[in-house]
């Protein structure tokens, strides 16, 4: 009951609600501490590789892999930043990032990885003690992107001098894809429109017209076929699927089973314990499965072929995955590692004796998942950068 | 000297403050956020024990529920400034995908919804239920925020200090 004499005062809640709501998405949208650009910092020469590798340990858990974005950073890549205003924000910090994550060489070294990333210039200008690093020698990269390959992004070491386009040849004749704007060395296409661009295409060119192209990426039929089989679909897997998307698929499966595992320990249930810890291991290695827990009926939840195969037998998919490229297979290290630790702790729990002999094992398995997840996922963007042709003069 | 320097000290000092205790001043925040929902939880079990629910549950004289209420009230508003703080005045409104989008939208409304609340308690005139509607409010607001970020920072990227 409204207090006597006193009217409701509607206009002051609402009032309030509405003018502090606003102030706060005011002062969000205005960020007064954020701090502003920082000014584009002079550095040395960076080596890109030796950045990559700072930027996974350091980086990425914020950015992303590859800078594709993470959650709490933005993502990098087609930003356009060039190395020194990337070591500005180095330097200074901007948003949740802090100032000084890298410093000298280190710094150089990221900026020129990010800039690389972010279609800032893959060998941005740079300067040591104020002398311009010669200009790179003309070419560049073709990467077919997407998830089947329908995508193309064109990098140039040099700019465009004037509007140049982007072809795809093959049997069927010379498509346009794509223009490049002049003084442009960066194009990005998400849908080419002509479906898998590794079917139906012998070699991408560039340059001013399509008959004489400044530039040309063959894709041989070797290539191609691997390329297919990679993301379009292999005849040798289950259901013909892909080889990233069968592995994605038995990672998934391989996650599930873990939180099925650590589940039955919370459960105190002993033969779920060891019939995950068996699963564990069929998994890793795929048919024909054992019956690591002893009841007769060996069991595997997967599709058979193995994340990391059965010995001696056909390959499993982290070596198919290694073979696509320099990248992958280091990656491909990291990740079979994980994955045995996975099996043997899944081969101890399998035929443990008491629920509380299980605890070691299912503690190790618990916390190999996020290391499984991410290993998975910096093998997977390996894979993937195995998607480029590199340009070069016909 | 560029203007931007200040705020970058600002933004320094934050991290610098939260990373002598925390991994990181994500990380600070998730956790500072984690303890402000508790609280919350706290708040809904005690405000359902002062509109006459749960006396069987919580068998504690109405006057100690009321300062429960009242002080864990307080703790809450005081362990989300150091995330508003940074969420306002440094990340800023993002929609970078659904999950930041959400987490911007539900947090400009958080402290309106707050601020709404206290109005209607101090003026004891209105309607029996805008008092546990903003309060309600208020609770699934707070929940919302902690899902689309601790929750997240606690399985997507580190359970951890």
């Amino acid at each position: 009951m409204p207090e006597e004499g006193r009217p409701r005062r509607w206009w002051l809640l609402i009032g309030l609600f509405a003018v502090v709501s606003l102030a706060v998405y005011g002062i969000a949208r205005l960020q007064p501490f954020e701090p502003s650009a920082p000014p584009a910092a002079a550095v040395p020469a960076g080596d890109a590789a030796n950045g990559e590798t700072l930027f996974v340990a350091k980086c990425a858990g914020c950015h992303g892999q590859g800078g594709a974005g993470g959650g709490i950073g933005p993502a990098l890549v087609d930003t356009g930043l060039d190395a020194p205003s990337v070591a500005g924000v180095i330097a200074a910090g901007r948003g949740a990032m802090p100032a000084g994550l890298f410093t000298g060489q280190d710094a150089a070294d990221v900026a020129a990885y990010v800039a690389g990333i972010s279609g800032g210039g893959a060998t941005p200008p740079a300067t040591t003690g104020g002398a311009t690093t010669p200009a790179p020698a003309a070419g560049g990269t073709v990467q077919l992107t997407g998830d089947r390959l329908t995508g193309i992004r064109v990098r140039l070491d040099q700019p465009a001098p004037v509007s140049w386009g982007v072809w795809a040849e093959g049997p069927a004749g010379t498509r346009r894809l794509a223009s490049i704007p002049p003084a442009s060395a960066l194009v990005v296409v998400d849908d080419a429109g002509l479906g898998p661009l590794v079917q139906g295409v012998d070699r991408f060119t560039v340059g001013p017209t399509a008959d004489a192209p400044a530039l040309t990426a063959p894709l041989g039929a070797d290539e191609a076929g691997r390329l297919r089989t990679l993301f379009i679909g292999d005849p040798d897997l289950p259901d013909g699927a892909s080889t990233l998307d069968a592995a994605s698929g038995q990672v998934a499966v391989m996650r599930d089973h873990i939180r099925f595992l650590v589940l039955a320990r919370q459960e105190r249930n002993l033969a779920n314990i060891r019939f995950h810890g068996e699963h564990m291991v069929n998994l890793a290695y795929g048919n024909p499965p054992e019956d690591v827990d002893g009841n007769g009926d060996p069991s595997n939840p997967g599709d058979g072929v193995g994340l990391l195969g059965p010995e001696g037998g056909r390959p499993g998919y982290t070596a198919r995955l290694a073979a696509t490229g320099p990248e992958a297979a280091r990656e491909a290290d990291a990740f079979t590692l994980v994955v045995a630790e996975i099996a043997t702790a899944g081969r101890e729990c399998g035929a443990i004796a008491t629920v509380e002999a299980s605890d070691a094992c299912v503690a190790t398995i618990g916390d190999r998942s996020g290391e499984l997840r991410r290993t998975w996922a910096a093998l997977r963007t390996g894979a993937l950068r195995s998607a480029t042709i590199a340009l070069e003069a016909p | 000297m560029s203007a931007y320097v200040p705020t970058a000290d600002i933004a320094s000092s934050y991290a610098d403050a939260m990373e002598s205790v925390f991994s990181s001043a994500v990380a600070g925040k998730a956790w500072f956020a984690t303890v402000a929902v508790v609280l919350a939880v706290v708040q809904i079990l005690t405000a359902a024990r002062m509109w006459g629910k749960l006396s069987g549950l919580i068998r504690l004289p109405t006057p100690t529920v009321q300062r429960i209420h009242r002080w864990s009230g307080r703790l809450a508003l005081l362990f989300t400034l150091p995330v508003v703080f940074h969420c306002v005045t440094i990340l800023g409104f993002q929609s970078g995908d659904t999950r930041v989008l959400v987490h911007s939208v539900v947090g400009s409304f958080l402290y309106g919804i707050f601020a709404a609340k206290m109005v209607a308690i101090r003026e004891h005139n209105f309607p029996s239920w805008v008092i546990p509607v903003a309060g309600g409010s208020l609770f699934a607001g707070l929940v919302v925020l902690w899902v689309t970020s601790s929750y997240w920072y606690f399985t997507e990227v580190n359970f951890g200090i």
